[in-house]
């Protein structure tokens, strides 16, 4: 044990120097230091008062009524979840994240590892990768449902204006239903692309080249060597793909709000904007947080199977 | 890379590089569309087929936007609170990124996967009691309302903390022989030495909080704390604004994050790389 002296508090990798450098001076609890925690203060702080307690905070909520004009509330037990039950717009809106979750994920899977394996073969175009595909998704939000209005502006924009030119009838983009929760997919994906491609790319490089030299020579075609190659050793790269993509499915919001409003009708009114209009719209707080609680399932799932990919990968 | 029977001769890869290009540009057709409607005249905006004319171009849409509001205002703001907020990131992760990544203390590992999962939970699902606690702070209506929450971001501590454990320990070792506080190895050896993944977290969260739209919209009320984002939306959303200025204005937006992105580039590989998720 070290002795104590006036810097028994210096870090442990200086003071005992070890030879696996990951894990270097492990197991060394008897001299309390205080300068790791310090140094975590400000992340640590910032994340308990800003999503820790709102975690704890959105629990006791979601049991409770609010009367926002008199501020009161009164604890109503399961009340909130209950209703939840019965409100079909609830439902509606569990279903539609349900299927746009469902769509948008495979999408980016098929479209990341097809654009990543088409543009790997010069260094031009892995530039193009890099830098043109990525770019949807250093927009905004807000640019991104602007632009994609403007373009889908029914008589007025580009795309209307091209069929009514080649005298094929307009579509309803976002006004109508179907057209709208296709268009809502794909604009998610088109949004989110270049980041996953850009993932898939790197799995690539990792796939050493004399596997495929081996396949060459016992004959293997281009697709075999994909389907018995590429994506057998891509595993761990589309499980992050999955994980991660299905964080950002369950948290769209912003781009829809501002692309449909959730119209037309509730078509594309997903749970986080039911529970946006709840409480800052219909000022009832108490319901709109039990609709977050009902999704923290599926977040915590992600959450768990991203543990255990990091595990597996030795990054924890 | 690719392993084939004959090494393709030159012109087959330039046609595939043509292809590939030829690709990018009709992926990016959505955002050139855009940005070059922003420079066509209200007359000329609705014509098809488009005309590709450069003398057609006009500035004008640019002068109606600073006709709907206070827009120079609108930016200030969003630069006030992209930087202060990222400059904050910076620090916070790379002190925390230190200590997981060179100490050994109690709940080490517990505090690392804390961080991770409890920052994933996005926002969107904690909006309301977090609008709760910013009302209670009385940070509602006000910058720092915008600023500070975001600040704490697991991509940022896991790109730091990750660069961190690859700072040969002898380094730290040699600090502390000549007498050196934790404080001063902190500011005189791993400043210095992650400086590259300092810079890619700071431009990363800049572009982040740059495009922030759900923080502006459920924290800020009156015009005078717009963000250029909040103003544009909410312009987008009354549907009584020219097509033209709207282009003009979303144009405006994007442009810093573009620029930012293209001469930085390499650093957003890194950070998407780190597995982090935007926020």
């Amino acid at each position: 044990m070290a002795p104590l002296d006036s810097n028994e508090s210096i870090p442990d990798a200086v003071q005992k120097p070890s030879s696996d450098n990951r894990r270097s001076s492990a197991g060394r609890h008897s001299t309390f230091q205080w300068a790791p925690y310090l140094f975590l203060l400000p992340t640590l702080g910032i994340m308990f008062l800003f999503s820790v307690f709102p975690m704890l905070y959105g629990f006791w909520m979601s049991v409770q009524a609010f009367d926002v004009i008199r501020g009161t509330a009164t604890f109503v037990g399961l009340g909130n979840y209950l209703k939840l039950l019965h409100d079909p717009q609830f439902g509606l809106s569990v279903l539609n994240t349900a299927w746009y979750t469902l769509s948008v994920v495979p999408l980016i899977v098929a479209g990341s590892i097809a654009i990543a394996v088409f543009l790997r073969e010069s260094r031009p175009a892995r530039l193009l990768a890099r830098v043109g595909f990525y770019i949807p998704f250093v927009l905004s939000p807000v640019v991104v449902a602007t632009s994609w209005k403007w373009l889908l502006n029914e008589d007025l924009g580009v795309i209307d204006g091209f069929l009514k030119w080649v005298g094929v009838s307009t579509i309803p983009w976002l006004t109508d239903d179907f057209s709208a929760r296709v268009c809502v997919v794909l604009i998610t994906v088109w949004n989110l692309l270049g980041f996953y491609m850009l993932m898939v790319l790197a799995g690539l490089s990792q796939i050493s080249a004399e596997l495929y030299e081996a396949a060459r020579i016992e004959g293997a075609t281009g697709w075999q060597r994909f389907w018995r190659i590429t994506l057998p050793m891509l595993r761990p790269t589309i499980l992050l793909v999955v994980i991660l993509a299905t964080i950002h499915a369950t948290q769209a919001f912003e781009m829809i709000l501002l692309l449909t409003a959730g119209g037309p009708g509730d078509a594309t009114r997903l749970v986080v904007q039911n529970m946006y209009q709840s409480a800052f719209g219909r000022l009832q707080p108490g319901y709109g947080v039990a609709q977050a609680v009902v999704l923290l399932p599926v977040i915590l799932l992600v959450a768990w199977f991203q543990m255990r990919l990091f595990k597996q990968e030795g990054i924890i | 890379m690719s392993i084939r029977k004959k090494r393709p001769t030159e012109w087959r890869k330039v046609a595939y590089d043509c292809c590939a290009l030829a690709a990018c540009i009709v992926f990016l057709v959505p955002v050139l569309w855009s940005i070059f409607s922003a420079f066509q005249s209200p007359g000329n905006l609705f014509v098809f087929p488009p005309k590709f004319d450069p003398r057609l171009f006009t500035l004008i849409n640019f002068k109606t936007v600073f006709g709907t509001g206070d827009v120079a205002r609108y930016a200030m703001n969003s630069v006030i609170v992209a930087v202060s907020s990222s400059a904050i990131t910076v620090v916070a992760s790379s002190m925390a990124g230190f200590a997981l990544a060179k100490y050994r203390f109690l709940g080490r590992q517990f505090i690392f996967l804390l961080i991770i999962s409890v920052l994933l939970v996005p926002l969107q699902v904690l909006m309301v009691p977090v609008f709760l606690i910013l009302k209670t702070l009385g940070w509602i209506n006000s910058l720092i309302g915008i600023i500070i929450p975001p600040a704490a971001t697991a991509t940022g501590t896991f790109m730091m903390r990750q660069f961190i454990i690859g700072i040969p320990d002898e380094l730290l070792e040699a600090a502390r022989i000549d007498g050196a506080s934790h404080w001063k190895i902190y500011l005189r050896i791993i400043l210095p030495l992650s400086a590259p993944v300092l810079g890619a977290v700071g431009i990363l969260s800049f572009t982040w909080r740059w495009n922030d739209y759900l923080w502006p919209l459920i924290v800020i009320n009156n015009q005078q704390n717009y963000t250029l984002q909040l103003s544009l939306a909410n312009l987008v959303g009354t549907n009584t604004v020219e097509w033209g200025t709207l282009l003009a204005y979303a144009t405006m937006a994007m442009v810093p994050v573009l620029v930012v992105f293209l001469c930085f580039q390499r650093y957003f590989v890194k950070g998407s790389l780190a597995g982090g998720v935007k926020g």
